[in-house]
């Protein structure tokens, strides 16, 4: 009994090795992927300046404050052109320790402007957690 | 008992990463699918997302 047990444990925990290693284990020598984190920004950082344009279209926020998200919204463009770009350049040489450096600094101003995108927008009221849904204003497609 | 199953269990555990490494050097990596979805994840300028808004709300 208790060796059937035992048959049955090594067997499966065999199983969700095999199944499991491709989903941990990274074949390109060039860390862990990053294309979710860059889709998530871009669908992010384009409705937080979506919906401040049409809340300064209906007069919920200044010209300033709007000024203020679209300045944040383009230093963010810029990081994370370059961060692409890096990241691209370090997946095609993942030995080179220049591409690596410049990948890992692209990686970091990309996320303090992340933050400061969303901390502007948390402190307009234009992104609280989920997409603001009133009855005025047009859902992004 | 338990001692045994998990000491086979760990054994197991580093048998399959070196199975899978060994299957995995050598091959050759697509890199294709990666890259394309990276440069997808670039950012609309500003204008376009303001034109954008703009027009949703009838406003040219």
């Amino acid at each position: 009994m208790f060796k059937k047990v035992f048959i049955a444990i090594v067997l499966l925990s065999l199983f969700f090795v095999l199944v499991g290693c491709p989903f941990t284990r990274d074949n390109t020598g060039a860390g862990p992927s990053v294309v979710t984190t860059a889709e998530t920004t871009k669908t992010l950082a384009e409705d937080i300046l979506f919906y401040s344009r049409v809340y300064y279209n209906l007069g919920k926020i200044n010209e300033a404050q709007f000024k203020s998200v679209r300045d944040a919204y383009d230093v963010l463009y810029v990081v994370q052109n370059q961060m692409i770009d890096a990241r691209i350049a370090y997946l095609k040489l993942p030995t080179d320790a220049t591409t690596e450096e410049k990948y890992r600094m692209a990686m970091a101003q990309m996320a303090v402007a992340q933050l400061r995108l969303l901390q502007l927008a948390q402190q307009l009221g234009i992104f609280k957690g989920e997409v603001p849904i009133i009855p005025d204003i047009p859902i992004r497609k | 008992m338990v001692v045994e199953a998990l000491t086979a269990l760990s054994i197991v555990m580093s048998m399959g990463l070196k199975i899978y490494d060994a299957m995995q050097k050598g091959k050759p990596v697509d890199l294709t699918d990666e890259i394309n979805r990276l440069n997808a994840a670039r950012l609309k300028t500003s204008q376009e997302i303001i034109d954008e808004a703009d027009a949703a709300m009838g406003k040219n």
